[in-house]
């Protein structure tokens, strides 16, 4: 009976250090992974015990770094070391403080393996129901993280982890006289820091995810105002051109009927032809944004026109006819198309001719973005942006493509083309419109 | 023999065209069947009986109040005949250069304001064009996937291999003139053609585009200088297929 429960033990501590990692990380794990993982710990322990504990402690670090290639290393290693941190805390908890209460001694605890199996049950519903009752949710971490904020109170509570934990195991090894009482101030001590530190990492999470969105909001705000006021000004420069239009046919009807085929010429040469001219300027291109009914992306494209005209930058727009709301996340989708637009400002200001053509193509089976623009070189190779995402860090081109792919995991049918030859580089992204809800 | 089709409904565009396509027909001894001109899509539509590049097409792009008939005309012809040669005839408002090659893969476009002696120059030009690519009548064959979230259409030619990309269940297409990436696994693109061999665990070739292999280093070049690996143990297969595809191609020649 002993050894069944001193197997569980083994079991349960394992189960319920997988189901934190799963639960603070958000990586998915299979769940088969919940048979072998224990298993692959019991086998490594009869090979070699320290062997075992090694593997133990460095096991969700060593995944967090050799799956996730894109969060910071400061996310990885919390990932990596709370789930540790955390149910050692609880087990302790329980043992030092709680059981005794019921007359469980320390001594029992260790004696009977059925109360030790029994805490270590308690590990995950303890860890969830703390986590629940002070509202913490660390799913968003890897979104503000790596945008540097918060990096040094997590930086705090990963080296303090790393403290408690060391210190820890290192008395439990020595094992000397005191060691009991000085463990038991230890858990009571880290264990209130370490609530406080996680009650601040979250407060400051949560502060931030709102600042983001409030940012996002006003974002949004100002490229539609900056929008009307284009709008406006072209309305402006139209009415201005009808008067003058309505003008010029009166003097060619006077012309007309006096039959005077020089002024009529000379009417026609001197302003019609000017103001066709004037109508095909790029700046009209804007007025084929009302063929777009998401206002969001309306004020994108506006405002990176706008920025292109800045910089001198020949834009033009082309919509086919009205493009739908895309069938991806708009956020998503927003993000996408700033990069790719960034990314061809920043490459056609350096070429010689620079150019930028945007394209929006809709029909009833997929939706199509086609970002154009001028480069410098006769061709890039595309595949070296591609292969080495860390080694293009100093090119934005090269890191605007990593962020890209990364938000396109998610959707899994949206197929992304990358194309260079003879001066120009082309972004093609196809987004089917049947099934249009991503992996989240 | 050259066909020459025009849509156009302004009386005076009308002729203007009709004249300058005549002088180029004969100041070039061309051999063609009377130009003809039609006012309305479905008429022209109805007219077309053969496909092949010399069929060729001046479209104006807005027909009466209808500012993208020339453009669904297009599509019609471009479904039934992809080697037709598409040639739009517009005012240079109507035209939407990126949306009409992604559609159609059209092959220019001429502004009806230019001057009588450009605009003469761009259509002799565009004939000429239509013309010399008679006689490469080479078949494109287009290499398709489909998955059950998206498809994929490319030229074969332009293959040069398949890779496993670091984002899982994406694969990266490698072709002459860049990657595409999407969603799909290498075992179910490996048997799609015998042109194609899995060298790699990673990477499935296009053999037909191979400059060399490299034995000593286990790599694979193709023409844009990009490479792949293949494994010691399929590198003997993989010269034999890439020497049957030389063998072959002579044998056509």
């Amino acid at each position: 009976m002993d050894i069944l429960f001193k197997e569980l033990i083994v079991f349960s501590q394992i189960v319920s250090l997988l189901l934190i990692y799963n639960h603070i990380s958000g990586y998915k794990i299979p769940f088969y992974n919940y048979f072998i993982i224990p298993l692959f710990t019991r086998v490594l322990f009869f090979v070699s015990p320290v062997v075992c504990w090694l593997f133990m402690m460095f096991m969700f670090i060593g995944h967090a770094f050799l799956i996730n290639r894109t969060d910071a290393n400061t996310v990885k290693l919390f990932f990596g070391l709370f789930p540790s941190v955390m149910s050692t805390l609880i087990i302790r908890y329980y043992s030092y403080f709680i059981f005794p209460i019921f007359g469980v001694s320390l001594a029992m605890i260790e004696n009977q393996y059925a109360i030790s199996f029994l805490i270590n049950c308690l590990v995950y519903p303890t860890y969830y129901l703390i986590m629940y009752s002070v509202k913490v949710d660390f799913s968003e971490l890897n979104k503000i993280i790596s945008q540097g904020y918060l990096m040094r109170s997590l930086l705090i509570s990963n080296i303090s982890m790393i403290i408690y934990y060391f210190v820890f195991q290192l008395s439990v090894v020595l094992n000397y006289e005191n060691g009991i009482a000085f463990r038991q101030h230890m858990v009571i001590i880290y264990g209130m820091l370490f609530l406080i530190l996680m009650i601040h990492l979250n407060g400051g999470l949560k502060e931030q995810l709102e600042f983001d969105l409030l940012n996002q909001k006003n974002r949004e705000l100002q490229s539609l105002v900056s929008y009307s006021r284009q709008m406006e000004a072209l309305y402006e420069e139209i009415r201005g051109f009808r008067h003058d239009y309505l003008n010029v046919l009166s003097s060619i009807k006077t012309g007309i009927d006096s039959n005077d085929m020089e002024t009529v010429k000379m009417v026609y040469q001197s302003v019609l032809e000017k103001t066709g001219r004037q109508l095909e300027n790029q700046k009209f291109h804007l007025t084929h944004l009302t063929q777009i009914e998401n206002e969001a992306i309306k004020g994108v494209v506006s405002t990176k026109f706008l920025e292109a005209q800045n910089l001198g930058i020949d834009m033009t727009i082309e919509i086919e006819q009205i493009f739908h709301n895309p069938s991806i996340d708009l956020l998503d989708f927003v993000t996408i198309l700033s990069i790719l637009l960034d990314n061809a400002l920043e490459a056609a200001v350096d070429s010689e001719t620079s150019i930028i053509k945007l394209a929006f193509l809709e029909d009833t089976q997929q939706q199509v973005v086609v970002v154009e623009n001028s480069i410098e070189e006769e061709q890039i190779m595309v595949g070296s942006l591609y292969a080495h995402p860390a080694s293009t860090k100093g090119e934005g081109r090269g890191l605007g493509l990593v962020k890209i792919r990364r938000i396109l995991e998610l959707y899994p049918a949206v197929i992304l083309q990358t194309q260079s030859k003879s001066y120009i580089f082309r972004q093609t992204l196809v987004f089917p419109r049947t099934e249009s809800k991503g992996l989240k | 023999m050259l066909r020459v089709f025009v849509l156009e409904d302004d009386f005076f565009q009308q002729g203007r065209i009709e004249s300058i396509i005549g002088k180029i027909i004969s100041s070039h001894n061309i051999k063609a069947k009377p130009l003809k001109l039609f006012e309305k899509a479905d008429q022209l539509l109805e007219e077309v009986k053969e496909q092949g590049s010399h069929q060729v097409f001046f479209l104006d792009i807005q027909i009466g109040q209808n500012r993208k008939e020339g453009l669904e005309l297009a599509k019609k012809i471009r479904s039934r005949d992809p080697y037709a040669t598409i040639i739009f005839t517009s005012t240079f408002t109507e035209f939407l250069p990126v949306i009409f090659e992604y559609r159609l893969a059209a092959l220019d476009f001429i502004d009806k304001m230019l001057s009588n002696g450009d605009y003469a120059n761009r259509i002799e030009a565009a004939l000429l064009d239509a013309i010399n690519k008679f006689g490469d009548g080479e078949k494109e064959d287009a290499f398709y996937f489909e998955t059950a979230k998206s498809a994929i259409q490319v030229p074969f030619r332009k293959i040069l291999f398949f890779e496993t990309s670091p984002i899982v269940h994406k694969i990266l297409l490698h072709t002459t003139d860049g990657i595409s990436e999407f969603y799909g696994q290498l075992s179910k693109i490996e048997n799609l053609d015998e042109r194609l061999y899995r060298c790699n665990k990673s990477f499935v070739v296009n053999c037909e585009n191979i400059t060399f292999v490299e034995k000593s280093e286990g790599k694979v070049h193709f023409e844009n200088g990009e490479y792949c690996y293949v494994s010691k143990l399929k590198q003997k297969k993989l010269l034999e297929k890439v020497k049957s595809f030389v063998v072959d191609l002579n044998g056509d020649i």
